[in-house]
């Protein structure tokens, strides 16, 4: 889980804009520009950094930068 | 990722300080074709200056639409990324979701340079379609494609817009569907058909062009489809896909605007042939036969097909001189002989200076270079020296030269005009015109002894594509930055109200063919010169005299009292600041504006001799 979590906070981070600082205080994906299109930006760079697959179902139901890096975590742990 | 995010706050720092990506930086972008990087990039250019003066100095604006039978999604961010690293200045215009049909038959995107159209196999197959005929189906795309021809032709007829298509993949989940290996050949041979009719809406009309995005595809490394985003986000291509389209509609939109390269500057050994001239000598280069001979030789069959279509060569090579002349010519492998090269620099000074000096007697910027070398040490110093000269690498296994060379699209054009085939041998010329003007007591001389003959003739469906380009591609003796394109020449040569005519030019060294056109809006009284641009080839010889006198004899000759000419200064048409003066055109109280009374004399160099066609006043 700590190897997948840093690729995570600097991916998001990236992609909407925000300090990681501010990802790690304000948690809850909603609270910034997270929409369709930057979530699938977003999945489209872990995918390829981490070399992993998501189900975009599960990948949907994450609603904060934990969820999305325990979801990476279980499936990067799976491969 | 340290050099992704690099790029992406250079990017960022230079949209906050209302400021062109400056060369480097558009290279970078240029260089990449990592879609992660490019939408972030062009996403981090979203708020380019595009109404800034000075950027629209540095970076040519194009208008883009673009309109969609999907979700447009991140394509217009990975667009803005690939125009901008081309030099261009894009704003990018998003139709709306599902108004594909609505907005295309109506134009309802006004007059953009280019509609670019992304589209998915949705608007071509019914929702729902029988296996098991195969026949059917095929008579259903039939029917979209010739909507699609109506919608166009609508289209095209109410916009001065090139409407950019594309052919489309037969998405896998499509093909292997049909389950008989009979009927799946059908609807493949049916679907290329589609692509090939596609490809034949431009052969139709010149408002319509066609990226092959199969091909494109078939040569990528990125899988065409993401099924996810597909059925989430109505996304039919990966954002990998949607990059190798961008950078076909980039090369597109950048050959429309008069953006892309003129001249090949190629360095000798391990570039152009095997090894170390100094070292091997003439007879021992590596050059045909197997590999890597055959690398070098395919470069150099591509490097004269390229020269064939107007691409200006110049030899750039630290060697000795005359070793050089003895490999040129008397090696038998070589396909590129010494007189392949409009300009030749062969020393051991630094190439920096020397495509500089190369560039001068050419009379092109180093901006119109693209320049190759397998040493890194002096790509490095060119780069540094000669900002905004195109730099690539031969280094590595010589397998890849020609793609190298080819894959970016630097030398595109949208149609190739007689000129640009003879342009390799006008620029020899030129050189040659350099020498002979030194022995000359004066200038006036010297022009008399150049044998000058103007030739005017009204704009023909055969010149409009010459006339577009220079109007496109004339920076410096550009008197408006009016730039005309294709269509719009064609309905004002076909219009009364209006005059179109080229120029072209040819003195006792040699033919430069169409150099100038000027668009006129006549009415009874006053012709009002839209614009005049010149290639600055021909400048200084007094051509451009002689075309302001022809202009106002003509003017005379129908009547028409007075001539009106404007000066609209850019940052590089200096050179044309005084033009109208000079031809004897008085300032009038509005600025920038010149007038000329047809009864009073204009000005005429005695020099050149002036052929014209009577119908120009048809």
């Amino acid at each position: 889980m700590t190897t997948v979590a840093p690729t995570v906070l600097e991916t998001l981070s990236q992609v909407l804009n925000v300090p990681v600082a501010e990802l790690e205080e304000q948690p809850a994906l909603a609270a910034h520009d997270w929409d369709s299109f930057s979530s699938l930006e977003t999945l489209a760079q872990l995918e390829d950094k981490l070399g992993l697959r998501f189900d975009l179902r599960d990948f949907n139901s994450a609603h904060t930068v934990d969820d999305l890096v325990t979801l990476a975590a279980s499936l990067s742990d799976a491969g | 990722m340290t050099d992704t995010r690099e790029l992406v706050a250079a990017l960022k720092a230079a949209v906050d300080e209302h400021t062109a990506p400056g060369p480097d930086l558009r290279a970078a972008l240029a260089r990449t074709d990592d879609p992660a990087l490019l939408r972030r990039a062009g996403k981090a250019l979203t708020d380019l200056a595009t109404g800034s003066v000075d950027v629209a100095d540095e970076l040519r604006p194009v208008r883009v639409a673009v309109l969609a039978t999907c979700t447009i999604g991140p394509y217009e961010q990975l667009l803005r990324a690939t125009l901008v690293g081309a030099g261009l200045l894009p704003t990018i215009e998003p139709g709306r979701y599902g108004g594909f049909e609505p907005a295309l038959g109506t134009a309802e995107f006004g007059d953009p340079d280019v509609v670019s159209c992304l589209l998915d196999e949705s608007y071509f197959l019914p929702g729902d379609w029988d296996p098991t005929d195969v026949t059917a189906l095929g008579e259903h795309i039939g029917r979209r494609l010739d909507d699609l021809r109506a919608l166009l032709a609508g289209a095209t007829g109410a916009s001065s817009a090139t409407i950019l298509l594309h052919t489309l993949p037969l998405p896998a989940n499509v093909r292997d569907s049909v389950l008989g290996w009979r009927d799946r050949t059908r609807l493949a041979r049916t679907w290329h058909q589609l692509n090939a009719d596609i490809l034949g809406l431009a052969g139709d009309n010149p408002k319509i062009a066609v990226v092959d995005l199969v091909s494109a595809l078939g040569d990528a490394a990125f899988a065409a489809r993401d099924d996810r985003l597909h059925r989430y986000g109505d996304l039919p291509f990966s954002d990998g896909a949607l990059t190798v389209l961008a950078d076909e509609v980039r090369r597109f939109t950048q050959a429309k605007a008069g953006v892309s390269r003129k001249v090949l500057a190629l360095d000798l050994d391990n570039t152009l042939w095997g090894g170390v001239l100094g070292e091997v000598g003439a007879a021992g280069v590596t050059l045909g036969g197997l590999y890597p001979g055959n690398c070098y030789t395919e470069l150099q069959r591509t490097v004269a097909r390229l020269r064939a279509q107007g691409v200006v060569l110049v030899l750039v090579s630290k060697n000795d001189a005359e070793l050089v002349e003895e490999a040129l010519t008397e090696h038998p492998e070589v396909l590129l002989r010494p007189d392949a090269f409009s300009a030749t620099v062969v020393n051991w000074s630094a190439k920096g200076g020397n495509l500089a000096a190369a560039a001068e007697s050419l009379g092109l910027a180093t901006g119109s270079f693209v320049f190759l070398d397998d040493s890194a040490f002096e790509r490095g110093q060119v780069e540094d020296e000669l900002p905004g000269i195109a730099v690539l690498s031969a280094e590595g296994d010589p397998a890849h030269l020609v793609r190298t060379l080819l894959r970016h699209g630097w030398f595109d054009v949208p149609e190739l005009t007689g000129t640009d085939r003879e342009r390799p041998a006008m620029y020899r010329a030129r050189s040659r015109r350099t020498d002979f003007s030194g022995g000359f007591g004066s200038s006036e001389d010297y022009l008399r002894a150049l044998e000058i003959e103007l030739t005017i003739e009204p704009a023909t469906r055969f010149t409009v594509p010459r006339i577009a380009q220079l109007a496109a591609r004339t920076n410096q003796f550009n008197l408006t930055g009016v730039r005309y394109d294709e269509a719009a020449t064609t309905e004002m040569s076909d219009s009364p109200d209006h005059l179109v005519a080229s120029f072209a030019v040819r003195d006792r060294f040699g033919d430069e063919g169409i150099i100038g056109a000027v668009w006129v809006d006549r009415t009874r009284d006053t012709w009002r010169v839209g614009n005049l641009v010149l290639s600055c080839r021909v400048l200084g010889r007094g051509v451009e005299t002689a075309i302001a006198d022809w202009l106002v004899r003509q003017a005379r000759a129908e009547g028409v009292s007075t001539v009106e000419g404007r000066f609209t200064a850019s940052r590089r048409n200096d050179v044309a600041a005084d033009f109208w003066p000079q031809a004897g055109f008085h300032a009038t109280d509005d600025e920038g504006v010149y007038q000329l009374g047809t009864a009073d004399e204009s000005v005429r160099p005695d020099w050149i001799t002036v052929h014209e066609r009577s119908e120009v006043l048809a």
